[in-house]
């Protein structure tokens, strides 16, 4: 399907008392379904803005946004709601466990409230956790934690990978690990899988990059070649 | 505190102001609460202090069964000490407030000096006929109502009170009635409803009823000093009052001889005016009667005469009726016989016509019988002729059977020589076939030969034809063979040759000719021969079909002659059996003509003799017309006689109508005359009457006024204080109970606010964790930093206990004094300043507060500066004991185990939430508990334990006999009474003594009056040398059965008894013991001053008092009705007291639960923002966390109902009132509500909370960890 995805002239205003803070406007592009798009911009970009808009957290002053035909932006907050319980899957910076909850368990948390879920375990397996299903976060290192929040959100059978700097906090091998994981997921099993990152080395492994500037896309390339992810330096 | 953190710390309050408040709100509350019960008493004491001096409450009140003079008086106001005295007198009256309905009330003379009126509404009295009403009572807009004086009260009450109506000028609260008791009466309901104050000069009265007197000095009431110091006066003023009252009687005794002599003198004068006058109505009278008197009996002698005349033509009217009805049965039995003989001519005729039917029948019955006789003989004459027919046809048929069998052996003969002839035929066939046979054999042969030799024949040519051929073909062309032959002599021998070989061949060919023409011939013979067999077996085949057909025709004739026989023999066995049917006609023919003839000879019999008894009846019937002619003549005589009869009663009748007419003008004479005389009579008797009436009146006026010099005892006085005065009492006692309770309470607020504390800053200096760090690696000192914390927690309890303090000792004890005011109320309460209440109170507030923030703060500022900038590694999370418990664990979904392992995460707020919503539980079981173990206590008193329902106590001891005298008087039986001695005594025991009612029964067992039991288990009467007590009692003295306790009384010396055992008893303390034991110990017989009465179905309790209340002796009635009407409505004040408590409670709980929350909320923002951006929807996130919130709320309310147990026991005990025992109970009810109370205020927190998450923003998530 052509433009799975589809940011159609958004913008977004902020009130803060009296002040008005345009923080996107005029943000136009697309995504198509099955494709790993890197959207990449300095701080205070709009990054986070675009995010909160697509992942459904958010809504917009103006413009039209589409998931498949769905119009997101014109959901009601209930609407919203169903849209991120199942359609969207949510990857944190800082993982956002439930620290009370075993990995497994913090799995099923997510999965036990959407329509159609994966198995949880598998899902961990499938990520390479097999061994470490019933230890709580605190016991778990980040690069496992984050390979969690990843089987959280893959194990709702989401029609989209967001990933908000999905390696903002690990370290370089542990964040190309997941990086590989997130690549694969995207190549093996058709996922949608959307990264948000200020680290410009990553447009290297994507199919697609949109450069986010001031508010608004600066560029939308396709990129033919995407390089495994080993081959990046940064 | 360095300025730095000081502003760091105000912006702290500032930004976690709901944090601040719960801190600030559980101190108050718990400060608040802790003051204002400790408050509540000072309080009450100083308002009813300073009431009491500014109203000039009396000290002593004096009584004396005399009255006071002016003197009198005097002479008291001139005593050492006093300040003032001052008379009073005072009455009950009825009068009528609501319309028709009469109400008691309490008057009293207004005093000036002493127990002065504290004015309400309206003014004072101005007018003698003005007076003051009860505030209590009244409402302001009754100022201006009259009051009238009833004219059924007595005549003494109606003479004390001056005027017949009294105005309602003002309405006022007087020192004397403290409470809403306004005591008993004898008059009415036998309850006063209201006081009236009325000027002195209202009344008209010779001496003052009572004496007030106040005392210089006098400490504060209710204090120590106060009872000492009136206590020290009492004997002084009783000796005073006793000589005064001595003077008193003197004079009274001089006044009342005067009157006596007058009123003698008076009575003898008029005796004989009144006897004179007498006599001579007296005559008159009797002349009258006598006149009348015979005219009556001159009426009666008529009236008997009458009477007689009547009777005799009832007497003739009966005889004339019995000759009347004697005709109608004469006639009725002529009718009878009439009937009867025409009933015998009917039955005569019915039995002529039966006589000739029967002959006809006969006649008849016999010609049937000779011509059927006849008939049956020709039938049977007929049968032999039909029988000798059929035996001459059988014989005939024999007959031709045997020429038919000859015949056919004829047959079989001839059959048996065709069949030989036959069999030679066939014989000779045979030969011919086989010569047959034999000539085609030869035939066969000759031909054989024919053909092979013509085969031969056929070759020999062939060859030849080839030779010549093969010769021709050797012959040189152009040239015949006869030339070449020619030529050649070869050829020519060859060709000789062949015509050789030609040769013979033709003579074979003749030969063969000659053998076929002879095979020919041989031939044409066979089959000529063949012809000829041919024809011979047609012929054979022809004799044998004949010879069949014969065989057939004879087997014919065989079965014919067969059929024939079997015919035969069935004509045979018919002809016998009309022989046996003929032979039976015969022997029935010869039967029925027997009988026919016996038949007809007895019929014949039976008609003669019914001739012969119809003969006899007509005679009869001849008979029965003749006497039926005689009874139709005597009838006709008497019918005449009864004529004359009638006619002579119907003469008598016309008399006796003409009687009674006459008869009664005579009574009407008669009637008018004694009315005449009665009247007469009865004017001369009424006025006899009236005199004898004033005379009687008068002698009973000298009788009264004997009897009342008789009865002019030595005054009888009291000294009474003010602890004899009902409200002055009470009000003391009602006030301590509040204090006890404040004790407890207080406590749970304070450990509550310790907890709430704890965990609020606990979780504070979590948070601030890198701010401590920063500020250690500064170079902050520990204490500095501390003293942020301090400062912030601190400064809440400050706060909270200022502004608990304040409303908690103006509100509460203001609450309470309101409840209390719908028994007091006299006066707006006074706040009194207690420093050291309020000392204690923000000591302790502090001290809770700032001591856990201390605890808590401890362990982090133990770190070190680098460890505490570090972000605090995530507290892990723990499995928890549920966990191993697989089974259970497995059954909850993932949303309940993480409630479950957070409940058991943080130990402090799982205390605190146990012990705040414990607390919550538990004051609410103790609130409905207190309820649950007061309200019952009349019921029980009443219903189970006092049975009796007056008590009246005599002004002396009485025997058996004067007490049935009086329950006579009052119509009482005997059985519904029981006389006791009731006193007081002093129980003495080890650990102290106390006052109770000592109740000794005359009969020695109390049954009926009183039920004695402990629990279900009744308690039997003491024996000699025993006593039993009520349970509180000998809980509050410390003595169980078996222990032996010292009953003192004050005048008569002490008794040592062993307590038998204890019995339940909710009001007011007794000791029960035998008669004997009073005379084996005391050494006199108790003085029985009381009845025990039981009511009467249907009566009202306080009219039937009232009456018991009028006999002299009677010194007072208590009507147990009203004794329960004043026990429950002092219980009903804690209703009041449960409704603070729950209040309170629920303040306990919303502050607990709003802190949790609050804190879990905050503590989890990122957690509820990331499961909102995982999709939950608002009810999810709200009941993922709240559900621990629940789980805590039961666990705690749980446990709160074993507190609650526990605190209602503590509280039980320590409301303990003097004169009550209270069981200790919570109904289940009241444990189900507590509980789902707390439940309630659970939701409605987490309602409340609600929009709290809703605001939470899901950006949270995203945030990095601080």
């Amino acid at each position: 399907m052509r433009n799975f995805v589809r940011f159609d002239g958004v913008k977004k205003v902020y009130r803060m008392g009296e002040v008005e803070i345009e923080a996107l406007r005029d943000a136009t592009f697309c995504v198509e379904k099955g494709e790993l798009c890197v959207i990449v911009g300095p701080s205070g970009a709009g990054k986070t803005t675009l995010l909160n808009i697509l992942g459904g957290m958010d809504t917009l002053t103006e413009g039209q946004v589409f998931l498949g035909d769905e119009e997101i932006s014109a959901y009601n907050a209930r609407q919203l709601t169903a849209y991120r319980r199942h359609d969207i899957g949510f990857v944190f910076q800082f993982y956002n466990l439930v620290p009370n909850l075993t990995a497994l368990e913090n799995v099923e948390l997510a999965a036990q409230i959407c329509r159609d879920p994966l198995d949880a375990a598998q899902v961990l397996r499938s990520v390479g956790l097999e061994e470490r299903l019933s230890n709580f976060p605190a016991q778990l290192s980040g690069g496992e934690q984050q390979r969690v929040a990843i089987a959280r959100a893959l194990a709702k059978n989401p029609k989209l990978l967001l990933c908000d700097e999905p390696t903002g906090a690990l370290d370089y091998s542990t964040g190309k690990s997941i990086l590989k994981l997130l690549q694969l997921m995207s190549r093996k099993n058709g996922m949608t899988v959307i990264i948000i990152t200020h680290n410009s080395a990553l447009t290297a492994m994507a199919d697609r990059v949109i450069q986010v500037k001031n508010g608004t896309v600066l560029s939308e390339k396709i990129n033919d070649r995407p390089v495994p992810v080993e081959e990046i330096e940064w | 505190m360095v300025k730095t953190l000081l502003r760091s710390a105000l912006r702290e309050i500032r930004q976690s102001m709901g944090r601040y408040l719960a801190i600030l709100a559980i101190v108050g509350l718990g400060v608040g609460f802790f003051a204002g019960l400790r408050a509540c008493q000072p309080d009450m004491m100083a308002t009813g202090e300073k009431y009491l001096r500014e109203q000039k409450l009396y000290d002593f009140r004096l009584l004396s069964t005399l009255g006071f003079t002016e003197e009198n008086v005097a002479a008291f106001a001139a005593l050492e000490n006093v300040t003032a005295a001052q008379g009073a007198v005072f009455t009950d009256f009825l009068t009528e407030i609501q319309e028709g309905h009469e109400t008691v009330v309490k008057a009293h003379s207004i005093t000036s000096d002493i127990n002065t009126l504290k004015l309400s509404a309206g003014r004072m009295p101005e007018a003698p006929n003005e007076c003051l009403g009860d505030a209590k009572y009244f409402l302001p807009e009754d100022l201006g109502r009259v009051l009238p004086v009833q004219e059924s009260n007595s005549e003494d009450t109606r003479e004390l009170l001056r005027y017949e109506e009294y105005t309602v000028v003002g309405l006022a609260w007087s020192p004397c009635y403290l409470n809403y008791e306004r005591g008993t009466s004898s008059l009415g309901s036998g309850s006063v409803a209201a006081f009236v104050y009325i000027p002195e000069e209202g009344f008209d009265f010779e001496a003052y009823h009572e004496v007030f007197l106040t005392l210089e000095d006098a400490a504060a009431p209710y204090t120590e000093a106060y009872d000492q110091w009136i206590d020290g006066l009492e004997p002084e003023m009783e000796d005073f009052l006793e000589v005064q009252a001595e003077g008193r009687y003197d004079a009274l005794y001089d006044e009342a001889m005067e009157k006596i002599a007058d009123a003698e003198e008076e009575i003898a004068g008029g005796w004989d005016d009144y006897h004179r006058e007498k006599a001579d109505a007296e005559q008159e009278l009797s002349d009258a009667y006598q006149e009348l008197t015979d005219g009556e009996a001159d009426y009666q002698q008529g009236q008997k005469d009458y009477v007689q005349g009547q009777e005799d033509y009832e007497q003739g009217l009966r005889d004339y009726n019995d000759g009347r009805q004697k005709v109608a049965d004469a006639q009725k039995e002529l009718a009878d016989a009439e009937a009867e003989v025409s009933d015998g001519e009917r039955e005569l005729s019915d039995a002529r016509k039966e006589l000739d039917d029967g002959w006809a029948e006969y006649n008849q019955g016999k010609a049937d019988a000779e011509r059927e006789l006849a008939e049956a003989w020709q039938k049977l004459q007929d049968g032999e002729q039909e029988y000798a027919d059929g035996l001459a046809e059988y014989n005939d048929g024999l007959q031709k059977l045997e020429d038919a069998r000859e015949e056919i052996t004829k047959g079989e003969n001839g059959l048996r020589s065709g069949q030989q002839e036959l069999d030679a035929g066939q014989a000779q066939l045979n030969a011919a076939w086989a010569r047959l046979q034999s000539g085609q054999q030869e035939l066969s042969e000759s031909r054989a030969q024919l053909d092979k030799a013509e085969a031969e024949l056929s070759a020999g040519y062939a060859e030849y034809q080839e030779g010549y051929n093969r010769l021709a073909a050797a012959v040189p062309p152009g040239m015949t063979l006869e030339q070449a032959a020619a030529a050649d002599p070869g050829v020519a021998a060859a060709l000789a040759q062949l015509n050789a070989a030609r040769a013979l061949l033709d003579e074979n060919q003749a030969k063969l000719d000659a053998g076929r023409v002879q095979y020919e011939a041989g031939l044409r013979e066979y089959e000529s021969g063949y012809a000829e067999y041919q024809s011979g077996v047609a012929q054979l085949a022809q004799a044998e079909r004949q010879l069949q057909e014969g065989r057939a025709e004879l087997e014919r004739g065989r079965k014919e002659l067969s059929d024939g026989e079997k015919e035969l023999a069935e004509a045979k066995k018919k002809l016998d059996d009309a022989r046996k049917e003929l032979d039976d006609g015969w022997a029935e023919y010869n039967q029925g003509k027997a009988d026919a003839e016996r038949e007809l000879a007895e019929a014949r019999q039976k008609l003669q003799d019914g001739e012969a008894e119809y003969a006899d009846g007509a005679q009869e019937l001849e008979d029965g017309r003749q006497k039926l002619a005689d009874g139709q003549k005597e009838l006709d005589d008497a019918r005449r006689e009864l004529r004359d009869a009638q006619q002579k009663l119907d003469d008598a009748r016309d008399e006796l109508d003409r009687a009674p007419g006459e008869l009664s003008d005579a009574r009407r004479e008669l009637d008018d005359g004694w009315l005449e005389y009665e009247d007469g009579r009865a004017d001369a008797d009424r006025e006899f009457a009236d005199a004898e009436q004033e005379l009687a009146d008068a002698e009973q006026e000298l009788a009264d006024a004997r009897e009342d010099l008789k009865d002019l005892k030595r005054a009888t006085t009291y000294v009474l204080t003010r602890d004899e005065n009902t409200g002055y009492a009470c009000f003391e006692n009602d006030t301590s109970i509040v204090a006890a309770v404040s004790v407890v309470f207080p406590v749970f607020f304070f450990l509550v606010a310790a907890l709430v504390c704890m965990t609020t800053m606990k979780r504070m200096v979590d948070e601030q964790r890198t701010q401590i760090g920063v500020l250690k690696a500064l170079g902050y000192a520990n204490g500095q930093i501390m003293s942020k914390y301090l400062f912030y927690s601190g400064s809440a309890a400050l706060v909270g206990s200022a502004l608990g303090y304040v409303l908690g000792v103006v509100g509460l004890p203001w609450v309470i004094w309101e409840i209390y005011g719908m028994i007091y109320g006299f006066a707006p309460l006074e706040h009194g300043v207690l420093p050291d209440l309020a000392a204690v109170s923000f000591a302790s507030a502090l001290l809770c507060s700032m001591g856990a923030t201390w605890l808590s703060c401890r362990m982090e500022l133990k770190r070190q500066a680098s460890d505490l900038i570090r972000p605090k590694t995530p507290r892990a999370g723990r499995r928890v004991f549920l966990e191993y418990i697989t089974p259970l664990w497995k059954r909850l979904s993932f949303l309940h185990k993480v409630s479950v392992r957070n409940v058991l995460r943080y130990r402090s707020r799982l205390i605190m939430m146990v012990l705040g919503i414990g607390g919550c539980t538990a004051l609410l079981c103790t609130g409905f508990g207190v309820r649950d173990s007061i309200a019952h206590v009349a019921d029980d008193q009443f219903d189970e334990i006092t049975l009796y329902d007056y008590s009246v106590t005599f002004q002396d001891g009485q025997t058996r006999e004067t007490a049935e005298d009086y329950l006579a008087r009052y119509g009482w039986e005997k059985e519904n009474a029981l006389l006791v001695h009731s006193g007081s005594v002093d129980v003495l025991t080890e650990s102290g003594s106390k006052s109770v009612y000592l109740v000794v029964s005359s009969t020695g067992t109390l049954d009926g009056f009183l039920s004695l039991h402990s629990g279900e288990a009744p308690v039997s009467c003491p024996g000699e040398g025993q006593v039993v007590l009520n349970a509180g009692l000998a809980e509050s003295l410390d003595v169980a059965p078996g222990d032996s306790v010292e009953l003192r009384d004050g005048t008569l010396g002490s008794m040592q008894v062993t307590v038998s055992a204890v019995c339940d008893n909710y009001v007011f303390n007794y000791a029960y013991v035998s008669p004997e034991t009073f005379r084996g110990q005391l050494g006199q017989e108790p003085e029985y001053n009381t009845l025990y009465l039981l009511a009467h179905e249907g009566a009202d309790p306080y009219e039937e008092g009232a009456l018991l209340l009028e006999d002299e002796d009677v010194g007072a009635v208590t009507v147990n009705a009203s004794t329960r009407e004043r026990v429950d409505s002092m219980l009903s004040r804690l209703d009041y007291i449960v409704v603070v408590i729950v209040l309170c409670a629920a303040a306990l709980a919303f502050i607990v639960l709003y802190n949790l929350t609050n804190i879990n909320v905050t503590e989890r923002v990122r957690e509820i923002a990331t499961i909102k951006v995982l999709g939950f929807h608002q009810n999810e996130v709200a009941s993922y966390v709240f559900r621990e919130i629940n789980m805590l709320s039961v666990l705690g309310s749980i446990a709160g109902l074993g507190m609650g147990k526990a605190l209602h026991a503590f509280v039980m005990e320590q409301v303990r009132i003097d004169s009550m025992t209270f069981a200790c109970r919570i109904a289940p009810l009241s444990y189900v509500i507590s509980f789902l109370m707390t439940m309630a205020f659970t939701l409605v927190i987490s309602l409340g909370m609600r929009p709290r998450l809703r605001k939470i923003d899901m950006a949270e998530s995203l945030k990095s960890i601080e």
